[in-house]
């Protein structure tokens, strides 16, 4: 399955991400959000960071999740390659970040994220697909 | 999408369902036909805020954005109204400073590789660009409180030069116990550095003077060189707008608001989260101020050193300092009465005429320059406010040549190094933190700023004074 895709705006980077389960979703919405800064490929998992978020329900939980990674980022210098949902009960989880610290010569750095907007934020389950529409303000 | 046009250059879509005013777009016939439909769309959601006065109002360089189309203005009354932080962006107080000198092209056309490496290594950009300073909590929240005055008591730059920025570099009633522990962290790091995105600084020469009254009295002519910094607070204010936002989409419920898009949540100006996220935005208006100020102690040094004479001697006075996503406290005329509103202006210019309490002394005679910053490979301008702008945008003007291509289009067009060489064909100098950043930046990316600013002035709201064309751009 398609991770994830990027739609057309402006301004903006608006995205569509996909998981057979809301844990994946949570891990493919982070891997889009993170492409629009930087090349994940370029990341090694070279240090471990935690972060906890919650909602009142999924649209707040994965908005609150995105909103942290963008802070774990911007806050310590750092680029992440891969998610890990090591705990999700009700609207709450507890994910695992991998990365290290930015190189600006090793990592393919591109445009800086300022935030996760709520601009037609959506999670949504099809069948048993779940989708997610994010746009973010660059 | 229903536009009706008002006259030359003005257009309506009445109001509909519950819009409790009309909106009112700005532009010649071609620009409003290439504006988006999600941008009426939106620039029409902005009408259901409550207390909104007017029009909802969409400037010639108006596209979509998120909640509020990118080039809108509301007014929105003080008393009664709400506040949006959608309607001011994340980037709160982002925005534009010109520095002047008495330098002309011939005077640094050698040096300006030089100029440019010294600059990219002086003023740290892009992804992960960490500043050189290393400010304690304490001492931030200093100067969130007290903005520009702050770090010019530091040493970076010239008392005189908190006279030429809007609000003399300080907004007042900033309270830092209004932030989170969050955006301290996101602004530690990044006091004193450019981003990326739209942000630039870029080494310019003045080939247009419109108004040579004004031009004169501004310290403007053909031929000279200035520097434009353009970027705004950084983390730190997207982490407070942010914050304000998820408490605003809670707050609705609370009081009974209800709008057509989450982005656009708001709570009445006078409730304790309306005043909290106001106290909030203004330390965040502050954290900007500042950061431009300190870039602009950079850019006097590396010339310093290329040129090898002091910054007073090259005539590096601050000519203006403005936001462009901000909301301001200001009195207009409604229905023929005084009435204190909340400016709400995203992507929008303050561009105030002459006569108005918001100009300093020494624009008191000639209204503040209202400073538009273009894109890389095309021109910037300056204008001044007039009383049909005061009247129809509350004194506003456009931002900028506002984007009509997707990032993705862009980057699908050309790579970042082909718009480099083109560039770099014509004359002008390009260093970016990211190549990618460059292409997604490429002049064809945005409205024609040319057109733009023809159109705020045949609408009569503002004045060209003089034109600015890129020498050489470090962007973020």
């Amino acid at each position: 399955m398609e991770k994830y895709r990027f739609l057309e705006h402006t301004a903006d980077a608006v995205f569509e991400a996909f998981g057979e389960s809301f844990e994946e979703l949570l891990v493919n919405s982070a891997e889009a959000m993170c492409s629009v800064m930087y090349e994940l490929g370029k990341v090694e998992p070279k240090e471990r960071v935690l972060v906890k978020a919650e909602g009142k329900n999924k649209e707040e939980l994965l908005h609150n999740f995105l909103g942290a990674v963008l802070f774990e980022i911007q806050s310590r210098g750092m680029v992440f390659r891969s998610f890990k949902v090591l705990s999700l009960s009700g609207q709450c989880a507890e994910i695992e970040l991998r990365g290290e610290k930015i190189d600006r010569e090793k990592h393919e750095l591109k445009s800086d994220i300022k935030a996760v907007t709520w601009h037609e934020f959506s999670v949504r389950e099809e069948g048993n697909k779940w989708i997610a529409k994010v746009l973010v303000d660059i | 999408m229903g536009l009706k046009k008002v006259s030359e250059g003005i257009w309506e879509i009445p109001k509909e369902k519950d819009m409790l005013v009309p909106a009112r777009v700005y532009g010649t016939e071609k620009l409003v036909n290439a504006i988006e439909k999600g941008a009426l769309q939106q620039v029409k959601n902005v009408a259901y805020l409550p207390g909104i006065q007017k029009y909802s109002i969409g400037l010639p360089d108006m596209h979509w954005g998120y909640g509020f189309p990118i080039g809108g203005v509301a007014g929105i009354d003080y008393e009664t109204g709400v506040v949006s932080p959608g309607g001011i962006g994340f980037d709160i107080n982002c925005g534009v400073r010109l520095v002047k000198t008495n330098l002309t092209e011939k005077d640094i056309r050698p040096k300006l590789k030089e100029l440019l490496d010294l600059l990219f290594g002086a003023v740290p950009a892009g992804v992960g660009g960490k500043s050189k300073l290393r400010l304690s909590k304490e001492e931030l929240s200093e100067a969130l409180e007290t903005g520009s005055k702050y770090v010019v008591e530091k040493g970076f730059g010239w008392e005189k030069d908190l006279k030429h920025t809007e609000e003399n570099g300080r907004i007042q009633g900033a309270d830092s116990s209004k932030v989170s522990e969050k955006a301290m962290k996101r602004g530690m790091p990044q006091f004193g550095t450019l981003g990326s995105g739209n942000h630039f600084l870029e080494i310019q020469r003045v080939s247009n003077i419109y108004d040579k009254v004004i031009g004169e009295k501004f310290g403007l002519e053909e031929g000279q060189i200035t520097v434009m910094i353009h970027c705004g607070s950084r983390g730190f204010g997207h982490q407070v707008a942010s914050d304000y936002l998820d408490d605003m989409v809670k707050a609705m419920g609370k009081y009974k608001i209800s709008v057509p898009d989450r982005q656009l949540a708001c709570a009445p100006i006078g409730s304790p989260e309306g005043q909290d996220y106001l106290a909030a935005m203004k330390c965040a208006a502050n954290y900007a101020f500042c950061n431009r100020q300190v870039i602009m102690h950079w850019v006097r040094g590396v010339f310093e050193k290329v040129l090898g004479k002091d910054a007073e001697s090259l005539g590096m006075g601050l000519l203006y300092d403005i936001c462009h996503n901000v909301a301001k406290e200001e009195v207009h005329e409604i229905d023929g009465k005084a009435r204190k509103l909340l400016v709400h202006r995203k992507g929008a210019t303050r561009a105030m005429p002459a006569g108005r309490e918001e100009n300093s002394e020494d624009f008191s005679s000639t209204g503040h320059p209202a400073l538009i910053p273009g894109t890389m490979g095309t021109s910037s301008y300056v204008l001044i406010g007039t009383d049909t702008g005061l009247r129809e945008t509350f004194g506003s003007v456009a931002h900028g040549a506002g984007r009509v291509m997707s990032r993705h289009e862009a980057m699908r067009r050309k790579r970042g190094e082909r718009v480099k060489k083109e560039l770099e064909a014509k004359g002008e100098l390009i260093r970016g933190a990211s190549l990618s950043g460059l292409a997604e930046e490429m002049p064809e990316a945005y409205k024609d700023v040319d057109e733009v600013i023809e159109s705020v002035e045949k609408a009569g709201l503002g004045k060209r004074v003089s034109k600015h064309v890129p020498l050489a751009v470090m962007k973020g």
